[in-house]
Protein backbone atom coordinates (compact mmCIF):
# COMPACT_ATOMS: atom_id res chain seq x y z
CA UNK A 1 0.00 0.00 0.00
CA UNK A 2 1.53 3.28 -1.13
CA UNK A 3 0.62 6.77 -2.21
CA UNK A 4 1.90 7.24 -5.72
CA UNK A 5 1.69 10.15 -8.13
CA UNK A 6 1.03 8.42 -11.43
CA UNK A 7 1.02 9.78 -14.95
CA UNK A 8 -2.07 9.54 -17.11
CA UNK A 9 -1.52 7.80 -20.46
CA UNK A 10 -5.05 8.15 -21.78
CA UNK A 11 -8.51 8.98 -20.50
CA UNK A 12 -11.04 7.70 -22.98
CA UNK A 13 -14.73 8.49 -22.92
CA UNK A 14 -16.66 5.23 -23.33
CA UNK A 15 -20.14 6.74 -23.08
CA UNK A 16 -21.82 9.91 -21.83
CA UNK A 17 -20.71 9.26 -18.24
CA UNK A 18 -18.25 6.38 -18.45
CA UNK A 19 -14.47 6.85 -18.61
CA UNK A 20 -11.59 4.45 -19.17
CA UNK A 21 -8.42 5.84 -17.62
CA UNK A 22 -4.97 4.32 -18.14
CA UNK A 23 -2.04 5.55 -16.08
CA UNK A 24 1.53 4.72 -15.18
CA UNK A 25 2.07 4.02 -11.47
CA UNK A 26 4.64 1.21 -11.23
CA UNK A 27 4.66 0.79 -7.45
CA UNK A 28 0.89 0.35 -7.25
CA UNK A 29 0.79 -1.78 -10.42
CA UNK A 30 3.40 -4.15 -8.99
CA UNK A 31 1.34 -4.85 -5.87
CA UNK A 32 -2.15 -4.85 -7.38
CA UNK A 33 -4.36 -7.93 -7.19
CA UNK A 34 -7.74 -8.56 -8.84
CA UNK A 35 -10.68 -7.06 -6.95
CA UNK A 36 -8.56 -4.57 -5.03
CA UNK A 37 -9.38 -0.88 -5.05
CA UNK A 38 -7.61 2.44 -5.26
CA UNK A 39 -8.45 5.63 -3.39
CA UNK A 40 -8.04 8.32 -6.00
CA UNK A 41 -7.53 11.95 -5.08
CA UNK A 42 -9.88 14.12 -7.12
CA UNK A 43 -8.35 17.58 -6.91
CA UNK A 44 -8.15 19.92 -3.96
CA UNK A 45 -11.83 20.79 -3.76
CA UNK A 46 -13.09 17.48 -2.40
CA UNK A 47 -11.97 16.20 1.00
CA UNK A 48 -12.29 12.47 0.48
CA UNK A 49 -10.54 10.32 -2.07
CA UNK A 50 -12.81 8.26 -4.34
CA UNK A 51 -12.67 4.47 -4.13
CA UNK A 52 -12.41 2.93 -7.61
CA UNK A 53 -11.79 -0.72 -8.48
CA UNK A 54 -8.76 -1.71 -10.49
CA UNK A 55 -9.88 -2.76 -13.97
CA UNK A 56 -6.47 -4.04 -14.94
CA UNK A 57 -2.85 -3.78 -13.81
CA UNK A 58 0.38 -4.88 -15.42
CA UNK A 59 3.31 -5.31 -13.06
CA UNK A 60 5.73 -5.45 -16.03
CA UNK A 61 4.74 -2.20 -17.72
CA UNK A 62 3.60 -0.42 -14.53
CA UNK A 63 0.33 0.51 -16.17
CA UNK A 64 -3.02 0.48 -14.38
CA UNK A 65 -6.49 0.92 -15.72
CA UNK A 66 -9.58 2.19 -13.92
CA UNK A 67 -13.04 2.67 -15.39
CA UNK A 68 -15.50 4.92 -13.65
CA UNK A 69 -18.90 6.49 -13.97
CA UNK A 70 -19.21 10.22 -13.39
CA UNK A 71 -21.42 10.41 -10.30
CA UNK A 72 -20.44 13.68 -8.67
CA UNK A 73 -17.82 16.36 -8.24
CA UNK A 74 -14.91 13.96 -7.63
CA UNK A 75 -15.44 11.71 -10.62
CA UNK A 76 -16.24 14.74 -12.79
CA UNK A 77 -12.80 16.13 -11.92
CA UNK A 78 -11.25 12.79 -12.81
CA UNK A 79 -13.11 12.67 -16.14
CA UNK A 80 -11.52 15.99 -17.10
CA UNK A 81 -7.93 14.78 -16.67
CA UNK A 82 -5.90 14.41 -19.85
CA UNK A 83 -2.93 12.35 -21.01
CA UNK A 84 0.20 13.67 -19.32
CA UNK A 85 -1.65 14.89 -16.20
CA UNK A 86 -0.76 13.54 -12.78
CA UNK A 87 -3.04 11.24 -10.78
CA UNK A 88 -2.60 10.77 -7.03
CA UNK A 89 -3.56 7.25 -5.97
CA UNK A 90 -3.52 5.43 -2.64
CA UNK A 91 -3.44 1.68 -2.97
CA UNK A 92 -3.78 -1.08 -3.77
CA UNK A 93 -6.27 -1.53 -0.94
CA UNK A 94 -8.12 -4.41 0.62
CA UNK A 95 -8.63 -8.02 -0.26
CA UNK A 96 -9.82 -8.98 -3.71
CA UNK A 97 -10.76 -12.25 -5.40
CA UNK A 98 -8.27 -14.91 -4.33
CA UNK A 99 -7.38 -16.53 -7.63
CA UNK A 100 -5.97 -19.67 -6.01
CA UNK A 101 -9.28 -20.30 -4.21
CA UNK A 102 -11.50 -20.08 -7.28
CA UNK A 103 -10.86 -23.51 -8.78
CA UNK A 104 -10.69 -24.22 -12.50
CA UNK A 105 -14.26 -23.52 -13.67
CA UNK A 106 -14.98 -19.97 -12.65
CA UNK A 107 -18.10 -17.95 -13.43
CA UNK A 108 -17.65 -14.18 -13.30
CA UNK A 109 -20.88 -12.17 -13.17
CA UNK A 110 -20.78 -8.41 -13.45
CA UNK A 111 -23.56 -5.87 -13.57
CA UNK A 112 -23.22 -2.37 -15.01
CA UNK A 113 -19.83 -0.91 -14.10
CA UNK A 114 -19.20 -3.98 -11.93
CA UNK A 115 -17.91 -5.65 -15.09
CA UNK A 116 -14.61 -3.74 -14.94
CA UNK A 117 -12.84 -5.29 -11.91
CA UNK A 118 -13.80 -8.73 -13.21
CA UNK A 119 -11.61 -8.09 -16.25
CA UNK A 120 -8.47 -8.01 -14.07
CA UNK A 121 -9.73 -11.22 -12.45
CA UNK A 122 -10.24 -12.90 -15.84
CA UNK A 123 -6.80 -11.78 -16.96
CA UNK A 124 -5.13 -13.27 -13.88
CA UNK A 125 -7.10 -16.49 -14.24
CA UNK A 126 -6.00 -16.75 -17.86
CA UNK A 127 -2.36 -16.48 -16.75
CA UNK A 128 -3.02 -19.59 -14.68
CA UNK A 129 -4.48 -21.30 -17.72
CA UNK A 130 -8.08 -20.88 -16.62
CA UNK A 131 -10.61 -19.24 -18.92
CA UNK A 132 -13.65 -18.17 -16.91
CA UNK A 133 -17.18 -17.89 -18.22
CA UNK A 134 -18.48 -14.35 -17.97
CA UNK A 135 -21.98 -12.94 -17.46
CA UNK A 136 -22.28 -9.25 -18.24
CA UNK A 137 -25.60 -7.73 -17.23
CA UNK A 138 -26.92 -4.30 -18.17
CA UNK A 139 -30.15 -2.39 -18.18
CA UNK A 140 -30.10 -2.01 -21.94
CA UNK A 141 -28.01 -2.70 -25.08
CA UNK A 142 -26.47 0.77 -25.28
CA UNK A 143 -24.87 0.27 -21.85
CA UNK A 144 -23.09 -2.96 -22.78
CA UNK A 145 -19.35 -2.73 -22.13
CA UNK A 146 -16.28 -4.98 -21.99
CA UNK A 147 -17.87 -7.73 -24.14
CA UNK A 148 -15.16 -7.71 -26.82
CA UNK A 149 -12.36 -7.51 -24.27
CA UNK A 150 -13.51 -10.60 -22.40
CA UNK A 151 -14.06 -12.39 -25.72
CA UNK A 152 -10.57 -11.39 -26.83
CA UNK A 153 -9.21 -13.20 -23.76
CA UNK A 154 -11.06 -16.26 -24.96
CA UNK A 155 -13.84 -16.26 -22.35
CA UNK A 156 -17.36 -17.48 -23.08
CA UNK A 157 -19.39 -14.28 -22.67
CA UNK A 158 -23.12 -14.19 -21.91
CA UNK A 159 -24.93 -10.86 -22.12
CA UNK A 160 -28.17 -10.06 -20.38
CA UNK A 161 -30.22 -6.90 -20.59
CA UNK A 162 -33.19 -6.01 -18.44
CA UNK A 163 -35.17 -4.92 -21.50
CA UNK A 164 -34.01 -7.69 -23.81
CA UNK A 165 -32.41 -5.26 -26.25
CA UNK A 166 -29.32 -7.48 -26.40
CA UNK A 167 -28.67 -11.06 -25.39
CA UNK A 168 -30.71 -12.76 -22.71
CA UNK A 169 -33.80 -10.82 -21.62
CA UNK A 170 -33.87 -10.53 -17.87
CA UNK A 171 -31.71 -9.94 -14.86
CA UNK A 172 -28.24 -11.24 -14.09
CA UNK A 173 -29.71 -13.65 -11.54
CA UNK A 174 -31.94 -15.28 -14.17
CA UNK A 175 -29.03 -15.85 -16.53
CA UNK A 176 -26.73 -17.06 -13.76
CA UNK A 177 -29.39 -19.49 -12.56
CA UNK A 178 -29.60 -20.98 -16.05
CA UNK A 179 -25.83 -21.40 -16.20
CA UNK A 180 -25.65 -22.90 -12.71
CA UNK A 181 -27.98 -25.67 -13.90
CA UNK A 182 -25.01 -27.01 -15.87
CA UNK A 183 -23.37 -27.89 -12.54
CA UNK A 184 -19.88 -27.22 -13.86
CA UNK A 185 -18.67 -24.26 -11.81
CA UNK A 186 -16.10 -24.34 -9.03
CA UNK A 187 -16.83 -20.75 -7.92
CA UNK A 188 -18.78 -17.59 -8.75
CA UNK A 189 -17.38 -14.05 -8.51
CA UNK A 190 -19.86 -11.19 -8.36
CA UNK A 191 -19.47 -7.47 -8.84
CA UNK A 192 -22.32 -5.12 -9.50
CA UNK A 193 -25.18 -3.12 -8.05
CA UNK A 194 -26.49 -4.35 -4.71
CA UNK A 195 -29.85 -5.66 -6.04
CA UNK A 196 -27.96 -7.75 -8.61
CA UNK A 197 -25.65 -9.27 -6.00
CA UNK A 198 -28.43 -9.75 -3.45
CA UNK A 199 -30.44 -11.79 -5.95
CA UNK A 200 -27.54 -13.66 -7.52
CA UNK A 201 -25.46 -14.67 -4.48
CA UNK A 202 -28.18 -16.88 -2.92
CA UNK A 203 -28.40 -18.90 -6.16
CA UNK A 204 -24.73 -19.85 -6.08
CA UNK A 205 -24.96 -20.56 -2.37
CA UNK A 206 -28.02 -22.79 -2.95
CA UNK A 207 -26.01 -24.75 -5.49
CA UNK A 208 -23.25 -25.18 -2.91
CA UNK A 209 -20.80 -23.19 -5.02
CA UNK A 210 -18.36 -20.83 -3.30
CA UNK A 211 -19.41 -17.29 -4.14
CA UNK A 212 -17.37 -14.11 -3.66
CA UNK A 213 -18.96 -10.68 -3.88
CA UNK A 214 -17.36 -7.25 -4.11
CA UNK A 215 -19.17 -4.80 -1.83
CA UNK A 216 -19.35 -1.04 -2.01
CA UNK A 217 -19.80 1.42 0.83
CA UNK A 218 -19.16 5.12 1.48
CA UNK A 219 -15.50 5.20 2.36
CA UNK A 220 -13.36 7.46 4.51
CA UNK A 221 -9.68 6.70 5.06
CA UNK A 222 -9.39 3.64 2.78
CA UNK A 223 -6.87 1.96 5.08
CA UNK A 224 -9.18 0.49 7.73
CA UNK A 225 -8.73 3.17 10.37
CA UNK A 226 -11.95 5.19 10.41
CA UNK A 227 -14.58 2.40 10.32
CA UNK A 228 -16.91 4.33 8.01
CA UNK A 229 -17.27 1.71 5.26
CA UNK A 230 -18.46 -1.30 7.21
CA UNK A 231 -20.67 -4.20 6.20
CA UNK A 232 -22.36 -6.81 8.39
CA UNK A 233 -20.77 -10.25 8.45
CA UNK A 234 -22.66 -13.12 10.08
CA UNK A 235 -21.09 -14.89 13.05
CA UNK A 236 -21.90 -17.00 16.10
CA UNK A 237 -22.00 -14.07 18.51
CA UNK A 238 -25.03 -12.96 20.49
CA UNK A 239 -25.81 -10.33 17.85
CA UNK A 240 -25.38 -12.85 15.07
CA UNK A 241 -23.08 -10.52 13.14
CA UNK A 242 -20.19 -8.12 13.39
CA UNK A 243 -18.95 -5.28 11.23
CA UNK A 244 -16.03 -5.63 8.84
CA UNK A 245 -14.35 -2.90 6.84
CA UNK A 246 -15.03 -2.86 3.10
CA UNK A 247 -11.74 -1.04 2.43
CA UNK A 248 -9.46 -3.32 4.45
CA UNK A 249 -11.26 -6.63 5.12
CA UNK A 250 -12.99 -6.48 1.70
CA UNK A 251 -14.13 -5.25 -0.74
CA UNK A 252 -14.51 -8.93 -1.70
CA UNK A 253 -16.27 -11.08 0.87
CA UNK A 254 -17.45 -14.68 0.95
CA UNK A 255 -21.08 -14.11 -0.08
CA UNK A 256 -22.48 -16.68 2.34
CA UNK A 257 -21.08 -14.75 5.32
CA UNK A 258 -22.57 -11.41 4.24
CA UNK A 259 -25.72 -10.27 6.03
CA UNK A 260 -27.23 -9.00 2.82
CA UNK A 261 -30.32 -7.48 4.44
CA UNK A 262 -28.06 -4.94 6.20
CA UNK A 263 -26.37 -3.81 2.97
CA UNK A 264 -27.47 -0.57 1.40
CA UNK A 265 -29.81 0.41 4.22
CA UNK B 1 15.62 22.78 17.45
CA UNK B 2 13.33 21.48 20.21
CA UNK B 3 10.05 19.98 19.12
CA UNK B 4 9.24 18.12 22.33
CA UNK B 5 6.46 19.29 24.58
CA UNK B 6 5.51 18.31 28.10
CA UNK B 7 1.84 17.68 28.71
CA UNK B 8 0.93 17.01 32.34
CA UNK B 9 4.30 15.39 33.06
CA UNK B 10 4.32 13.27 29.89
CA UNK B 11 6.96 14.16 27.32
CA UNK B 12 5.75 14.06 23.73
CA UNK B 13 8.69 13.94 21.31
CA UNK B 14 6.82 16.41 19.13
CA UNK B 15 3.48 18.21 19.38
CA UNK B 16 1.71 15.93 16.89
CA UNK B 17 -1.07 13.64 18.12
CA UNK B 18 -3.54 11.65 16.03
CA UNK B 19 -7.17 12.43 16.83
CA UNK B 20 -9.21 9.63 18.37
CA UNK B 21 -11.30 7.70 15.86
CA UNK B 22 -9.21 8.59 12.85
CA UNK B 23 -6.25 6.26 13.27
CA UNK B 24 -7.78 3.08 14.73
CA UNK B 25 -5.32 1.58 17.17
CA UNK B 26 -2.33 3.04 15.41
CA UNK B 27 -1.37 0.18 13.12
CA UNK B 28 -3.35 1.01 9.98
CA UNK B 29 -0.96 3.80 9.06
CA UNK B 30 2.26 1.80 9.49
CA UNK B 31 2.84 1.68 5.71
CA UNK B 32 3.26 5.46 5.93
CA UNK B 33 4.91 6.27 9.27
CA UNK B 34 5.65 4.75 12.65
CA UNK B 35 3.22 5.71 15.39
CA UNK B 36 6.26 6.17 17.63
CA UNK B 37 7.43 8.98 15.33
CA UNK B 38 4.53 11.09 16.60
CA UNK B 39 4.03 12.78 19.95
CA UNK B 40 1.17 10.44 20.83
CA UNK B 41 -1.64 8.34 19.40
CA UNK B 42 -5.18 8.84 20.71
CA UNK B 43 -6.77 5.47 20.03
CA UNK B 44 -10.29 4.76 18.83
CA UNK B 45 -12.90 5.63 21.48
CA UNK B 46 -13.31 2.78 23.95
CA UNK B 47 -16.35 1.65 25.89
CA UNK B 48 -16.63 -0.96 28.66
CA UNK B 49 -18.40 -3.48 26.44
CA UNK B 50 -17.76 -3.94 22.72
CA UNK B 51 -19.97 -1.83 20.43
CA UNK B 52 -21.07 -2.59 16.87
CA UNK B 53 -21.51 1.06 16.01
CA UNK B 54 -24.18 2.67 13.85
CA UNK B 55 -25.68 1.25 10.65
CA UNK B 56 -24.28 2.60 7.38
CA UNK B 57 -24.21 5.19 5.82
CA UNK B 58 -21.66 6.48 8.32
CA UNK B 59 -19.85 9.15 6.34
CA UNK B 60 -20.83 11.99 4.04
CA UNK B 61 -18.77 14.58 2.26
CA UNK B 62 -19.61 18.27 2.58
CA UNK B 63 -17.85 21.43 1.40
CA UNK B 64 -14.31 21.31 2.80
CA UNK B 65 -15.09 18.58 5.26
CA UNK B 66 -16.96 15.45 6.21
CA UNK B 67 -19.78 14.34 8.45
CA UNK B 68 -19.38 11.07 10.31
CA UNK B 69 -21.55 8.96 12.55
CA UNK B 70 -19.51 5.85 13.24
CA UNK B 71 -21.16 5.37 16.61
CA UNK B 72 -18.16 4.28 18.67
CA UNK B 73 -17.64 0.89 17.05
CA UNK B 74 -14.92 -0.66 19.20
CA UNK B 75 -13.94 -4.02 20.69
CA UNK B 76 -14.25 -2.83 24.29
CA UNK B 77 -11.65 -1.70 26.76
CA UNK B 78 -10.57 -5.23 27.74
CA UNK B 79 -9.78 -6.35 24.21
CA UNK B 80 -7.84 -3.12 23.71
CA UNK B 81 -5.76 -3.85 26.81
CA UNK B 82 -5.05 -7.44 25.80
CA UNK B 83 -4.58 -7.14 22.05
CA UNK B 84 -3.62 -3.60 21.14
CA UNK B 85 -1.89 -1.94 24.07
CA UNK B 86 1.03 -4.42 24.48
CA UNK B 87 1.91 -3.99 20.79
CA UNK B 88 1.72 -0.19 20.98
CA UNK B 89 3.98 -0.12 24.03
CA UNK B 90 6.45 -2.54 22.43
CA UNK B 91 6.65 -0.13 19.52
CA UNK B 92 7.43 2.71 21.92
CA UNK B 93 4.23 4.64 21.22
CA UNK B 94 2.88 7.22 23.65
CA UNK B 95 -0.73 6.11 24.04
CA UNK B 96 -3.78 8.16 24.89
CA UNK B 97 -6.75 5.93 25.73
CA UNK B 98 -10.01 7.63 24.78
CA UNK B 99 -13.02 6.54 26.86
CA UNK B 100 -16.80 6.92 26.51
CA UNK B 101 -19.67 5.65 28.59
CA UNK B 102 -23.36 5.64 29.45
CA UNK B 103 -22.99 6.74 33.01
CA UNK B 104 -20.52 8.36 35.34
CA UNK B 105 -19.81 4.95 36.83
CA UNK B 106 -18.87 3.59 33.36
CA UNK B 107 -16.28 6.33 33.02
CA UNK B 108 -14.99 5.75 36.54
CA UNK B 109 -14.68 2.01 35.96
CA UNK B 110 -12.75 2.48 32.71
CA UNK B 111 -10.50 5.11 34.25
CA UNK B 112 -9.75 2.72 37.11
CA UNK B 113 -9.05 -0.24 34.81
CA UNK B 114 -6.84 1.80 32.49
CA UNK B 115 -4.96 3.38 35.37
CA UNK B 116 -3.42 -0.03 36.03
CA UNK B 117 -2.14 -0.37 32.46
CA UNK B 118 0.71 1.10 30.46
CA UNK B 119 -1.42 3.79 28.79
CA UNK B 120 0.18 7.19 29.15
CA UNK B 121 -2.91 9.36 29.42
CA UNK B 122 -6.66 8.95 29.55
CA UNK B 123 -8.87 11.15 27.40
CA UNK B 124 -12.43 11.40 28.62
CA UNK B 125 -14.79 11.87 25.70
CA UNK B 126 -17.86 13.66 26.98
CA UNK B 127 -18.79 14.97 23.59
CA UNK B 128 -19.41 12.15 21.10
CA UNK B 129 -22.36 13.43 19.07
CA UNK B 130 -23.15 10.08 17.49
CA UNK B 131 -24.50 7.84 20.22
CA UNK B 132 -26.85 8.43 23.10
CA UNK B 133 -24.28 6.83 25.33
CA UNK B 134 -21.43 8.96 23.99
CA UNK B 135 -21.35 11.04 27.10
CA UNK B 136 -22.58 14.13 25.33
CA UNK B 137 -25.13 14.51 28.13
CA UNK B 138 -22.21 15.20 30.47
CA UNK B 139 -20.39 17.50 28.12
CA UNK B 140 -22.92 20.24 27.53
CA UNK B 141 -23.27 22.14 30.81
CA UNK B 142 -20.50 23.32 33.13
CA UNK B 143 -22.26 21.71 36.11
CA UNK B 144 -22.23 18.21 34.60
CA UNK B 145 -18.72 18.65 33.19
CA UNK B 146 -17.61 19.46 36.75
CA UNK B 147 -19.48 16.52 38.22
CA UNK B 148 -18.11 13.86 35.89
CA UNK B 149 -14.57 15.25 36.04
CA UNK B 150 -14.68 15.23 39.86
CA UNK B 151 -15.85 11.60 40.01
CA UNK B 152 -13.53 10.24 37.30
CA UNK B 153 -10.60 12.09 38.87
CA UNK B 154 -10.99 9.92 41.96
CA UNK B 155 -10.29 6.77 39.93
CA UNK B 156 -7.93 8.09 37.30
CA UNK B 157 -4.28 7.72 38.27
CA UNK B 158 -3.04 8.80 34.84
CA UNK B 159 -3.01 12.33 33.47
CA UNK B 160 -6.65 13.07 32.67
CA UNK B 161 -7.57 14.82 29.44
CA UNK B 162 -11.13 16.11 29.12
CA UNK B 163 -12.25 16.36 25.51
CA UNK B 164 -14.62 19.26 25.11
CA UNK B 165 -17.61 19.61 22.84
CA UNK B 166 -17.95 22.67 20.63
CA UNK B 167 -21.74 22.24 20.64
CA UNK B 168 -22.19 24.37 23.76
CA UNK B 169 -23.12 27.89 24.75
CA UNK B 170 -19.77 28.90 26.24
CA UNK B 171 -16.87 26.48 25.90
CA UNK B 172 -14.68 28.49 28.27
CA UNK B 173 -17.12 27.83 31.11
CA UNK B 174 -16.92 24.06 30.47
CA UNK B 175 -13.14 24.29 30.31
CA UNK B 176 -13.04 26.07 33.66
CA UNK B 177 -15.38 23.49 35.16
CA UNK B 178 -13.10 20.64 34.04
CA UNK B 179 -9.98 22.42 35.25
CA UNK B 180 -11.47 23.24 38.64
CA UNK B 181 -12.30 19.55 39.25
CA UNK B 182 -8.88 18.24 38.40
CA UNK B 183 -8.53 17.81 34.64
CA UNK B 184 -4.83 17.86 33.73
CA UNK B 185 -5.30 18.64 30.05
CA UNK B 186 -8.11 19.76 27.76
CA UNK B 187 -8.53 18.60 24.20
CA UNK B 188 -10.73 20.47 21.74
CA UNK B 189 -12.66 20.54 19.60
CA UNK B 190 -14.72 17.41 19.11
CA UNK B 191 -16.86 17.51 15.97
CA UNK B 192 -19.60 20.05 15.37
CA UNK B 193 -23.03 18.52 14.89
CA UNK B 194 -24.19 18.71 11.29
CA UNK B 195 -26.59 17.23 8.79
CA UNK B 196 -26.76 16.54 5.07
CA UNK B 197 -29.94 15.79 3.16
CA UNK B 198 -30.17 13.99 -0.18
CA UNK B 199 -32.66 16.21 -2.00
CA UNK B 200 -33.53 13.45 -4.49
CA UNK B 201 -34.52 10.86 -1.91
CA UNK B 202 -35.44 13.53 0.67
CA UNK B 203 -33.64 11.50 3.29
CA UNK B 204 -30.64 12.33 5.45
CA UNK B 205 -27.44 10.95 3.93
CA UNK B 206 -26.32 9.55 7.30
CA UNK B 207 -28.34 6.70 8.76
CA UNK B 208 -28.03 8.43 12.13
CA UNK B 209 -29.64 11.52 10.52
CA UNK B 210 -27.01 13.78 12.08
CA UNK B 211 -23.28 13.45 12.50
CA UNK B 212 -20.05 15.12 13.48
CA UNK B 213 -18.54 17.72 11.15
CA UNK B 214 -14.76 17.79 10.76
CA UNK B 215 -12.14 18.86 8.27
CA UNK B 216 -10.88 22.23 7.06
CA UNK B 217 -14.34 23.81 7.33
CA UNK B 218 -14.27 23.66 11.15
CA UNK B 219 -10.79 25.11 11.60
CA UNK B 220 -11.72 28.76 12.25
CA UNK B 221 -14.25 27.66 14.89
CA UNK B 222 -11.66 25.41 16.50
CA UNK B 223 -8.95 28.07 16.54
CA UNK B 224 -11.37 30.53 18.12
CA UNK B 225 -12.39 28.02 20.80
CA UNK B 226 -8.79 27.07 21.60
CA UNK B 227 -7.99 30.77 21.95
CA UNK B 228 -10.98 31.39 24.22
CA UNK B 229 -10.20 28.38 26.39
CA UNK B 230 -6.48 29.21 26.57
CA UNK B 231 -7.41 32.65 27.82
CA UNK B 232 -9.47 31.09 30.59
CA UNK B 233 -7.49 28.15 31.98
CA UNK B 234 -3.94 27.36 33.09
CA UNK B 235 -3.75 23.72 32.01
CA UNK B 236 -2.36 22.60 28.64
CA UNK B 237 -4.54 22.21 25.57
CA UNK B 238 -4.40 19.72 22.72
CA UNK B 239 -5.92 21.66 19.84
CA UNK B 240 -7.62 20.08 16.85
CA UNK B 241 -10.08 20.78 14.07
CA UNK B 242 -9.26 20.77 10.37
CA UNK B 243 -5.47 20.82 10.61
CA UNK B 244 -3.90 19.82 7.28
CA UNK B 245 -0.60 21.71 7.17
CA UNK B 246 2.16 23.04 9.39
CA UNK B 247 0.70 26.53 9.00
CA UNK B 248 -2.65 25.30 10.32
CA UNK B 249 -0.92 23.72 13.31
CA UNK B 250 1.04 26.90 14.05
CA UNK B 251 -2.26 28.80 14.23
CA UNK B 252 -3.42 26.44 16.97
CA UNK B 253 -0.11 26.74 18.84
CA UNK B 254 -0.28 30.53 18.67
CA UNK B 255 -3.90 30.40 19.86
CA UNK B 256 -2.70 28.54 22.95
CA UNK B 257 -2.52 24.82 22.20
CA UNK B 258 0.58 22.99 23.49
CA UNK B 259 0.04 20.12 21.06
CA UNK B 260 -2.18 19.52 18.05
CA UNK B 261 -4.16 16.54 16.82
CA UNK B 262 -4.55 15.49 13.18
CA UNK B 263 -7.67 13.64 12.09
CA UNK B 264 -9.64 14.04 8.88
CA UNK B 265 -6.58 15.26 6.96
CA UNK B 266 -5.15 11.73 7.05
CA UNK B 267 -8.08 10.51 4.94
CA UNK B 268 -6.86 12.67 2.06
CA UNK B 269 -3.15 12.42 2.80
CA UNK B 270 -2.12 9.38 4.85
CA UNK B 271 1.16 11.14 5.65
CA UNK B 272 -0.69 14.15 7.13
CA UNK B 273 0.74 13.90 10.68
CA UNK B 274 4.29 13.86 9.24
CA UNK B 275 3.46 16.60 6.72
CA UNK B 276 2.19 18.79 9.55
CA UNK B 277 5.24 18.08 11.70
CA UNK B 278 7.59 18.98 8.86
CA UNK B 279 5.57 22.12 8.21
CA UNK B 280 5.97 23.21 11.83
CA UNK B 281 9.74 22.63 11.60
CA UNK B 282 9.86 24.64 8.39
CA UNK B 283 7.98 27.53 9.99
CA UNK B 284 10.32 27.47 13.00
CA UNK B 285 13.38 27.53 10.74
CA UNK B 286 12.04 30.39 8.68
CA UNK B 287 11.19 32.39 11.77
CA UNK B 288 14.28 31.61 13.84
CA UNK B 289 12.39 29.75 16.55
CA UNK B 290 14.41 27.12 18.42
CA UNK B 291 11.74 25.74 20.73
CA UNK B 292 8.23 24.90 19.66
CA UNK B 293 7.01 25.80 23.15
CA UNK B 294 7.90 29.42 22.37
CA UNK B 295 4.97 29.53 19.96
CA UNK B 296 2.33 28.46 22.45
CA UNK B 297 -0.20 31.19 23.16
CA UNK B 298 1.88 33.82 21.40
CA UNK B 299 -0.89 35.31 19.31
CA UNK B 300 -0.88 39.07 19.80
CA UNK B 301 -4.57 39.64 20.20
CA UNK B 302 -6.15 43.04 19.69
Amino acid sequence: MVVEIGKIIKNEKLSETLFDLHFYAPKVAKEALPGQILQVKCGDKVTLRRPISICDADAKTGILRICFDVRGEGTKYLSERKAGDEIDVLGPLGKGYEIQKLGDRVLLAGGGIGTFPLFFTANQLKEKGILPDVVLAFRSAELVNMKEEFEFLGCRVFISTDDGSQGFCGYACNLVETLLQENIYSSVCLCGPLPMMKTTAPLAIAHGIPCYASLEERMGCGVGACLACVCSIKDESENGFHHERVCADGPVFDAKTVKWEDCGK
Amino acid sequence: MNLSVNIAGITLKNPIVTASGTCGFGDEYTPFYKSSDLGAIAVKGLTLAPRLGNPVIRIAEVSSGILNSIGLQNPGVHVFMEKELPRLKREGVTVIANISGNSISDYCEMAQILSNTAVDMIEMNISCPNVKEGGVAFGVKPKTVAEITREVRKYCKKPLIVKLSPNVADIAQNALAAESEGADVLSLINTLIGMKIDIHTRRPVLHNNIGGLSGPCVKPVAVRMVWQVANSVNIPIIGMGGIETGEDAVEFLLAGASAVAIGTAAFTNPYAPITVLQGIEQYMKENGIDDVNDLVGKVQSY
